[in-house]
């Protein structure tokens, strides 16, 4: 069985090889910047940013059209409907439907917004590994550790999580398969018969995770887990001179926005 | 006391589940045991399903309390739990089910776990991990996942994590019994490995003859007792103990005990080679006598 955790693409592309924790940040500041353009020079620089990345990350433009196609299509009716709310002086109007200047706007720059969000976002999943997601967490939220959040035991979690996940899953099928072969009718049909099928399923799952989890737990005391204060990391991320160049191309494009909006604010029309 | 070359002993230990305050019927899955495991040994631990060799073993490193008696680990009772860690360091346990003692996806991490507990600077660390994953022969293999290995693989990085801790002794609950013959052949060979070059006493708890080949000392386990202390030579010669204990036997046996019953006398063992010489060697002969 072919388990995809997140959506990550294994690659080697300048992107997957930033620092997580400076793509966690830029991420964020990317989202922001989406957010605050809303001058359509902005909006045009962005997209051109996105584009840019996209064809960085060398990840078939068709692959990112297939994982966001849905909802691309469905921010495009919302942004459609949102050209009939609008008010000012209508440039179209047909019975008791006017298009106004205000509405053309606001759906281009919706549109836009999403569009680029969701790219950035796509982006970010495909190119780090869930591993990396988990190290550059664990470094960026060290400094919860003051308020007496325990981050080291959180980011375990979410390691095993991540190491369960597909081990459940094989279960999973592994249960499925065998109930059937003992005659359980997994093709019912109806709400009521797909629920009654789950407890063959799910139970077994459940029971079979619990112990699961105590053998691991077992196996950690054995190795001494929680017995000392401060645990120290193999991993050491690394911040290079990309992820500087990374981090500088944001700041500039975050200066090229707030500039864009004032020189450029939206007047179409 | 103790000699400085014990390593772990067990002093009339005994273990019930069930505590007599809640007024439940006491049942002891452990009676009364006394044991001495010696530095370097190679041990394997017989017995049927439920004569207590798992709850004997998970003594060993402080996993369990005994309810009466003593574990004593290095000279360290191990109900003394300010030193848990210091013993859990030195006996180090690996389990039955590989994939429910790896932690982490990645080889080399993984191995790192227990390092990291320790608390280790990282270049100790990375140094510690490199010569496990040497020693069990998966150093090639650090950066793999650990979902796409095979069962032989996994354990073999199971007992990496453990060795990266440096321990005296390692404890294997049945290793090899969710694994196929090549796995089996590769954690076994390891085990041999780590005794001979390292040093490291290994406490194996197995059902397979095959893998008796290579104990210095075989500790059957009968209802909660110890039953025999004893060589290989002694449970092997004596085939009513293999069948007492549960022993899947060896092809190696089969073949012997069948060739003893049609009156050819052989000399029994269960190093498949030494059978193979013996044979041939007899064949000859025979040839000669003719």
């Amino acid at each position: 069985m072919d388990i995809v955790l997140g959506q990550y693409l294994p690659g080697n592309s300048v992107l997957h090889r930033l620092d997580p924790r400076i793509k966690f940040i830029s991420l964020f500041a990317l989202m922001i910047v989406v957010f605050s353009a809303w001058s359509y020079l902005a909006l045009l620089i962005i997209t051109f940013f996105t584009a840019v990345l996209v064809l960085m990350s060398r990840i078939r433009v068709k692959i990112y059209m297939k994982n966001t196609g849905i909802i691309l299509g469905m921010t495009m009716i919302s942004a459609l409907l949102n050209l009939f709310y609008g008010s000012g002086k209508p440039v179209f109007s047909w019975g008791f439907i006017s298009i106004t200047e205000m509405g053309i706007q606001n759906s281009i720059v919706v549109m836009t917004r999403i569009f680029n969000m969701l790219i950035l976002s796509t982006c970010f999943m495909f190119t780090t590994s869930p591993n990396d997601m988990t190290y550059g967490l664990q470094s960026l939220l060290k400094p919860l550790k003051r308020w007496g959040v325990n981050v080291d035991d959180l980011i375990i979690m979410i390691t095993i999580a991540l190491r369960f996940i597909p081990i459940s899953l094989t279960e999973a099928n592994k249960i499925f398969n065998s109930q059937k072969s003992r005659g359980a009718d997994i093709n019912k049909r109806g709400i009521v018969n797909k629920i009654a099928l789950f407890i063959p399923i799910v139970l077994p799952l459940f029971a079979s995770v619990f112990r699961r989890a105590y053998e691991l737990s077992m196996a950690m005391e054995c190795r001494c887990y929680g017995f000392k204060e401060e645990r120290t990391h193999l991993k050491r991320l690394e911040t290079t001179a990309k992820d500087i160049f990374a981090l500088a191309s944001i700041l500039l494009l975050m200066i090229g926005v707030i500039f864009c909006n004032k020189i450029n604010p939206t007047h179409l029309f | 006391m103790f000699g400085i070359d014990k390593l772990i002993s067990v002093k009339n230990v005994s273990f019930s589940a069930y505590s007599e305050e809640k007024g439940e019927k006491q049942r002891f899955i452990l009676k009364n045991i006394n044991l001495e495991i010696a530095k370097g040994e190679f041990v394997a631990i017989l017995g049927k399903n439920g004569s207590g060799k798992s709850t004997l073993v998970k003594h060993f490193n402080g996993i369990l309390l005994p309810s009466e008696g003593k574990v004593l680990v290095n000279g360290i009772d191990t109900k003394d739990e300010d030193k848990l860690c210091e013993i859990r360091q030195k006996v180090g346990m690996v389990f039955q089910n590989p994939d429910n003692q790896i932690i982490s996806a990645i080889v080399e991490e993984d191995v790192a776990f227990g390092p990291e507990n320790l608390g280790l600077d990282r270049e100790e660390i990375i140094r510690r991990v490199e010569s496990a994953l040497k020693a069990v022969g998966m150093y090639d293999l650090r950066k793999h996942s650990t979902d796409m290995l095979s069962g032989g693989q996994k354990q073999r990085v199971a007992i990496a994590g453990v060795f990266a801790m440096l321990p005296s002794c390692i404890v294997l609950d049945e290793p090899t019994s969710m694994l196929d013959p090549q796995g089996r052949k590769e954690v076994i060979n390891t085990l041999v490995k780590l005794n001979k070059e390292s040093g490291t006493t290994i406490v194996l708890i197995t059902h397979n003859t095959d893998e008796l080949v290579y104990a210095d000392r075989i500790i059957a386990m009968e209802a909660g007792s110890i039953f025999k202390d004893t060589s290989l030579k002694e449970i092997i010669l004596n085939i009513e103990y293999s069948k007492a204990l549960g022993l899947n036997s060896s092809q190696c046996l089969d073949l012997i005990y069948k060739l003893k019953g049609k009156g050819i006398d052989i000399p029994i063992t269960i190093d498949e080679n030494e059978c193979i010489n013996n044979l041939a060697k007899m064949i000859e002969e025979d040839k000669m006598c003719r």
